[in-house]
């Protein structure tokens, strides 16, 4: 099961959208990211919620202060791999602060299939593969992360970390936020608790050693 | 010295090949256009384009005389080497339009993979090409594209037994593609092929093909839900026109023919013809006969023909009359016309039955290319006048002018894109100017008899006319008188005069009542003026709102849409009556939503509103107040208003509700503008206060206030088209820029004043005090 996050300060159409998906597409859920102040708020669901992919209304001003697409841009910066498409209630083609592309606007109206009129029924499937899609690549470029950071952590056992320290930390974050690794303590991420934990057992070892001798 | 003498071979990288093809096709349609020339040019009967949405890849297939290994080798895979050069007269006949050798990039600038079945009478071959290898450093000799023999068939390569769209698929098969032909299979496609694209091709296939010629070519055009109607493309067509010219150049003559189309006598013929003197040759051509006309090139002021025999057919199409002109000039009804530039675009040129790309499409900087527009503004004379030359619009003249690659010093551009520049090109656009004059003198020669034969006809003219001829007979009489001689010529005045041997005079009576009437026409006529332009004003208001809450209204729509969808789905696929018949509430709810914008825009033009008498202003305030709370409760904004209840102005209702309707507008938008934080506050506030005869208006808003442009200069937002409202972009800019205009005119027209100082020394929100004589 792929989970869709929905953004809208007004979503008053999530039920009806929830369903439209599920009945077409049993892989997929909507799920709500409400009660959020702020953009960090609105990562951190997206965290919480487990979110593959996501669909954010465009006019979110008067409630939220800024716009689908300014969100977008914020989800993007610390999500580089998740897609984002945004849902508009005028024509896609009015959005024209260039920062979505054109072919991540849909119309809200792509739910509207008109009692199962074949040509509106088409253009919600093909949309629905789209985020289908969307969703199996986030999934997939996660698996991948999981790997690069299994490789990591082996070398910050060996104290062979070095410059990919920052790597490390991202792909923990992401990781970790979405349960996939276990989460640390903060000190047990410093790059000198390796360091820390072997003088640690050395010292251990020689005062065993030293103890050894003594009886 | 010289040695080793050593010969060495020019190359070409293959990057820069490509780019060169891609120069030459650098738009889709253009690309398209290409394919669809090749498959006419070699002979076809059908082309056919399918871009299959759920595999996001195109078809194309026609039935042509395909490509033997032979001309693949030396002419399709040699770039620059066409076969069309030196003989282009098709086996059926056909002139074949390209020559350049460079068509094929068009496939390169549709997709980057290209999958070719190509038969012959020698058999089938397959070609296939990965543009992206023409990437990196290689040199062009070192790109290779495969080629196999096969037997397979045109319909087995394209795969058509899995289209998806059957009912078209079924057509196709049965068009004759079980002989030769060519068929591409294109993947990883440049473009998003959705419905624009596809309308907007659609468009451009339909205006390929020049109307009015009977075609042996037919073209299919369509995706996965197009219906069988709509993909076969039909030639747009010119269906209803005022005036039809038809023209030849034939060697040194140019013929014209002219057939008036636009005037209805209303029964009224023989009154007409005989009261505008129109004689009998004249009276035949207004019943349809066409106007033949012949010049040699000397004529028409050109030394000789440098690019041969040329035709084409040009039609006047007027898109509005107003009902004066209607009645004045006996046009014909044309209620209803819709702007045919749009669809068919202007004048445009057509090489040997194909189109030759921008002239005349609309939107592009050449659709105006013989500059009609400057031309008309130049001489802006109306269609009556007695002095001044009539011009017509850019946008009034369509039609298809033909040429051939046999016309000389017509070459196309290297780029594709029209004709090159030249003494061909030059005098091909003055010889349609003189065309296109003609037209005009004919026109013009029409409109200025019928609008002799108006004045006539109207009593207050004539009676003006009389005076006029009475003073013109008394200047001659006193000059006459100075010289003496007056007293045989008295009998020459006016009715009056030659019956004695008075200087001709006026009855004062009559020059009274001449002058009452005029002045009475004159004050009608103003009226009427005044409240046509209350209207307009009222209506861009009416505009302007719409405009500024499209989002709103087609959020409702949608609504609406979506929740009658949500509950036929709920009952169709669930059973689920509950939940069916909260959809149907809550599309019910959007439903009322609705009214309030109709109270707003629709009923604001309301015919009791443009009646001006004397108002109670809070009244009429809280009438109106009211139809904006539920939009404005929506928008989670507070509205605080107070009046003076002895307020008594003698206004138009509308006046008062478009300052306030625009004023409120510009504050909402304001209040949507997205800046780096919440705002905290939505409110507006108005008070009204008594002032003198007149009134106060005090307006404020709690929003972001005035963009920086006009922060120290907050006057110029009065002035028309300055729009600070940026709905979302950086540079798109959509409002109108006309509210505030409005709101400034309809305060002069009542002696008033508006103060937007405030705003210069206040960080937030919006400032206005507003001051109306009554």
């Amino acid at each position: 099961m792929y989970r869709v996050g929905y953004i809208d300060d007004e979503p008053a159409q999530f039920e009806n959208y929830r369903r439209s998906l599920l009945r077409r597409c049993k892989e997929l859920e909507l799920v709500l990211i409400d009660e959020c102040n702020s953009k960090q708020d609105i990562l951190d669901k997206i965290y919480e919620k487990q979110i593959d992919v996501l669909l954010i209304d465009y006019k979110m001003v008067k409630n939220f202060g800024f716009n689908g697409t300014t969100l977008i841009n914020y989800i993007n910066d610390s999500m580089r791999d998740i897609q984002c498409f945004i849902m508009t209630g005028v024509d896609p083609d009015l959005i024209t602060d260039g920062l979505v592309a054109e072919r991540d606007r849909y119309p809200k109206g792509i739910f509207d299939t008109e009692a199962a009129d074949p040509k509106k029924e088409s253009e919600l499937k093909a949309f629905i593969q789209v985020l289908l899609e969307s969703a199996k690549v986030f999934q997939t470029r996660r698996q991948q992360k999981l790997e690069r950071y299994r490789e990591l952590l082996d070398k910050k056992h060996q104290g062979e970390l070095g410059a990919d320290e920052e790597e490390f930390l991202e792909l923990y974050k992401v990781l970790s936020s979405y349960g996939m690794v276990e989460k640390l303590p903060k000190n047990m991420l410093d790059s000198k608790f390796e360091e820390r934990l072997q003088r640690i057992l050395e010292l251990g070892s020689s005062i065993i050693a030293e103890h050894k001798t003594s009886t | 010295m010289k040695k080793q003498v050593r010969e060495i071979e020019f190359d070409v990288d293959a990057y820069t090949a490509r780019l060169i093809g891609r120069e030459n096709v650098s738009k889709l349609e253009g690309a398209v256009l290409e394919i669809v020339k090749n498959a006419y040019d070699a002979d076809a009967s059908v082309c056919c384009l399918y871009y299959a949405n759920s595999e996001n890849c195109v078809y194309i297939m026609d039935n042509g005389c395909g490509m033997k290994e032979e001309v693949l080798r030396t002419h399709w895979m040699t770039i620059g080497n066409s076969s069309k050069k030196k003989s282009y007269v098709t086996k059926s006949g056909r002139l074949q339009t390209g020559a350049k050798g460079i068509g094929r990039f068009a496939l390169d600038r549709m997709s980057d993979q290209c999958d070719m079945l190509t038969i012959s009478e020698d058999g089938g071959l397959e070609w296939i090409v990965d543009w992206r290898d023409f990437d990196g450093n290689k040199r062009i000799s070192e790109v290779k594209a495969k080629v196999f023999d096969t037997d397979a068939h045109l319909l087995d390569h394209v795969g058509i037994e899995s289209w998806r769209n059957r009912a078209v698929a079924s057509k196709i098969v049965e068009c004759d593609f079980s002989g030769t032909g060519t068929a591409f299979r294109l993947n990883h496609l440049h473009d998003v092929w959705d419905e624009r694209t596809m309308n907007r091709l659609r468009n451009h296939l339909e205006n390929l093909l020049p109307p009015d010629v009977k075609q042996n070519f037919c073209v299919w055009f369509f995706d996965d839900t197009t219906d069988v109607e709509e993909a076969l493309i039909t030639s747009t067509n010119v269906e209803s026109y005022d005036y039809r010219i038809d023209f030849q150049v034939t060697s040194n003559m140019l013929d014209i023919q002219i057939t008036r189309n636009e005037f209805d006598f209303r029964g009224e013929e023989q009154e007409v013809y005989r009261e505008a003197e129109f004689d009998e040759q004249e009276q035949a051509y207004l019943r349809g006969k066409k106007k033949e006309e012949a010049f040699s090139m000397e004529e028409i002021g050109e030394k000789e023909n440098f690019i041969g025999d040329f035709q084409g057919v040009l039609f006047f199409y007027k898109i509005s009359a107003n009902k004066k002109d209607q009645e004045r000039f006996y046009y014909k009804d044309i209620t209803g016309r819709a702007n045919l530039a749009k669809k068919f675009g202007g004048i445009k040129l057509y090489r040997d039955q194909f189109r030759v790309r921008p002239y005349g499409e609309y939107g592009d900087n050449d659709f105006d290319w013989l500059e009609l527009s400057a031309r008309r503004n130049r001489s802006p004379a109306g269609l009556g006048k007695e002095h001044g030359n009539w011009r017509v619009g850019s946008e009034q003249m369509l039609g298809t002018v033909s040429i051939s690659r046999k016309n000389t010093n017509l070459e196309d551009a290297a780029n594709r894109n029209g004709i090159q520049e030249g003494v061909g090109f030059s005098q091909l656009k003055r010889i349609l100017l003189f065309v296109i004059e003609e037209f005009e003198r004919d026109r013009q020669s029409v409109g200025r008899k019928l609008a002799r034969f108006a004045d006539k006809k109207d009593q207050l003219v004539s009676e003006r006319e009389k005076m006029r001829q009475l003073a013109e007979a008394r200047k001659e009489w006193e000059a006459e008188q100075a010289s003496g001689k007056q007293l045989e010529k008295t009998e020459k005045a006016g009715n009056q005069a030659a019956k004695s041997s008075l200087p001709p005079s006026a009855n004062p009576e009559d020059v009274m009542n001449l002058v009452e009437g005029m002045e009475q026409k004159q004050a009608e006529e103003l009226e009427e003026l005044r409240n046509e332009n209350k209207m307009l004003q009222t209506l861009a208001t009416t505009g302007i709102i719409t405009n500024m809450f499209m989002h709103e209204i087609r959020t409702s729509t949608n609504n609406i849409g979506l929740e009658l969808n949500a509950a036929y789905e709920a009952i169709e696929y669930d059973n689920d009556v509950e939940y069916a018949l909260q959809n149907i509430l809550r599309a019910i709810r959007v439903k009322k939503n609705f009214a309030s914008w109709f109270g707003i825009t629709i009923e604001s033009i309301k015919k009791d509103k443009r009646r001006r008498r004397k108002h109670n202003i809070q009244a009429m305030l809280k009438q109106y107040m009211s139809t904006w709370k539920d939009i404005l409760d929506k928008s989670n904004t507070a509205l605080v208003y107070g009046c003076d209840s002895d307020i008594e102005l003698w206004c138009f209702e509308f006046d008062i509700e478009n300052i306030i309707s625009n004023l409120i507008a510009n504050s909402l938008a304001s209040f949507d503008r997205e800046m780096d934080r919440r705002l905290e506050k939505r409110e507006i506030t108005l008070d009204i206060s008594g002032l003198g005869k007149g009134l106060c208006m005090d307006y404020q808003d709690s929003g972001w206030g005035l963009i920086p442009k006009y922060k120290k200069r907050p006057e110029l937002i009065l002035e028309p088209f300055e729009s600070g409202h940026r709905f979302d972009g950086e540079d798109e800019d959509h409002g109108t820029g006309m509210g505030m205009w409005i709101v400034n005119r309809t305060i002069s027209e009542y002696n008033g004043t508006i103060d937007l100082s405030e705003n210069r020394r206040s960080e937030m929100g919006f400032y206005a005090k507003i001051i109306l004589g009554g």
